[in-house]
């Protein structure tokens, strides 16, 4: 699977955040969006999933023959917002979102992301961390082919980290397209790195 | 189809945590019945010939009012953009909150407008028929009033503009609504027409609305 997205531009109001923008890429890796703050990483993420619109340009898919494809309920989007309900417990949030996707959570994703002893709690009584961890089981739970993340590595504990990576990393090897915005490179094995802001 | 259930199964769950909507309306709405009265004063002939359309605003009131509650957390946590871009038939995702807003906001106020009926001195005859046309507009009603919702998503305190952006489209509905309970009226105006026109307006905002809705929380949202 690949994404091509061909001269690009966007501003919010005045300010030009791309500009007739190329960008290629394949799904044989791990793309990670790299920049400094301001450059358009999450910008660019909200673009392809859609949320967004751009000014002008073009942003498609294709498949391994070269096809174009429509990427219409392909896409998990993780954003700043995390689409978790604070009025309501772990186990309901999960549900809700695994009726919604019509996929039976996996029980091995609350263990490995060490869940399992919050299930009960209320979400509005989790850490940031915990928080961005249930946002990430509801992306797993989508089962979809192509993941925008936009920072899913920010406020995790180390271990957290190395388990949301390896499963990031999976996801890779299934012909997946993952695209990841972060501060910094190396952080998966197989990775493509996008520098926004040149 | 299958995003309909999920939805109005966590949409009432959320509802039924944080009651106040339900009540707030049913006591605005009491409110509003009990203070119109004694505006008018004293003569009950004045009373009974304006209060259908009294009933009438006590209750687009009592939408409006809560009418923000309909996609405002959804917009804050982040679960609208997903079920705008996530569902494959994204109205019908719409429909569902509008179906959850009913069952928790309109349904509540239908059963106490029996009151506000007899609070307004209405006939019972005349209560029962306007009860009937308030339900068969009220798809309606909610529906417009979510498109002004939806505009004002990234307004702090939207219940005022919403307000003065929707009522003009009310105007019909009022009109509809009141006149077979007006005395002398030259039109001869019916309750089976009044009805009609209501299901017409209703079934149109139903086809329609939806459209119009994901257009303005697609633009509107991030």
């Amino acid at each position: 699977m690949e994404l091509h997205i061909q001269g690009l531009n966007f501003s919010y109001g005045e300010k030009k955040v791309f500009e007739d923008t190329n960008i290629d890429v394949s799904g044989d890796k791990i793309t990670i969006l790299f920049g400094k703050n301001g450059t358009g990483k999450s910008t660019l993420l909200k673009l392809i999933a859609g949320i967004e619109r751009c000014d002008s340009g073009n942003i498609s898919f294709s498949d391994k023959n070269g096809s174009i494809f429509s990427p219409k309920g392909m896409i998990a989007y993780l954003g700043h917002k995390l689409a978790i309900k604070e009025e309501l417990t772990v186990e309901q949030n999960i549900s809700f979102w695994g009726d919604f996707y019509q996929n039976t959570p996996d029980e091995n994703n609350f263990r490995l992301l060490e869940m399992e002893r919050l299930r009960y709690l209320n979400v509005s009584e989790l850490s940031q961390g915990q928080k961005k961890k249930l946002a990430f089981m509801r992306v797993l739970l989508s089962n979809k082919p192509i993941w925008l993340l936009d920072e899913p590595l920010s406020n995790l504990d180390i271990e957290s980290t190395e388990t949301i990576k390896k499963l990031i990393s999976e996801r890779i090897s299934k012909n997946n397209l993952v695209l990841v915005t972060s501060h910094s490179k190396s952080i998966f094995s197989k990775e493509q790195i996008i520098t926004l802001g040149n | 189809m299958n995003h309909i259930v999920p939805i109005i199964k966590r949409d009432l769950h959320i509802y039924f945590r944080n009651k106040s909507s339900i009540f707030i309306a049913i006591i605005f709405f009491l409110v509003v019945s009990s203070i119109l009265p004694i505006g008018i004063g004293p003569d009950i002939k004045v009373l009974e010939s304006i209060s259908p359309g009294l009933l009438w605003i006590a209750f687009f009131l009592s939408i409006l009012l809560n009418i923000n509650i309909v996609f405002e957390n959804d917009f804050k946590d982040g679960s609208l953009d997903l079920i705008l871009i996530e569902s494959e038939l994204p109205e019908l995702a719409i429909i569902s909150k509008i179906i959850s807003f009913w069952l928790i906001v309109v349904l509540p106020l239908v059963i106490f407008l029996p009151l506000g009926g007899i609070i307004l001195n209405l006939p019972l005859g005349n209560i029962k028929q306007i009860i009937s046309l308030i339900i068969i507009s009220s798809p309606f009603m909610i529906l417009v009033a979510s498109m002004g919702s939806a505009m004002a998503l990234r307004v702090s305190n939207p219940s005022l503009l919403i307000t003065i952006l929707i009522i003009p489209f009310y105007i019909p509905i009022l009109i509809f609504g009141t006149l077979p309970f007006i005395e002398n009226d030259i039109m001869n105006f019916s309750f089976s027409r009044s009805l009609m026109l209501l299901t017409s307006l209703s079934i149109f905002a139903i086809v329609f609305v939806p459209y119009l809705l994901i257009y303005v929380l697609k633009v509107n949202s991030d």
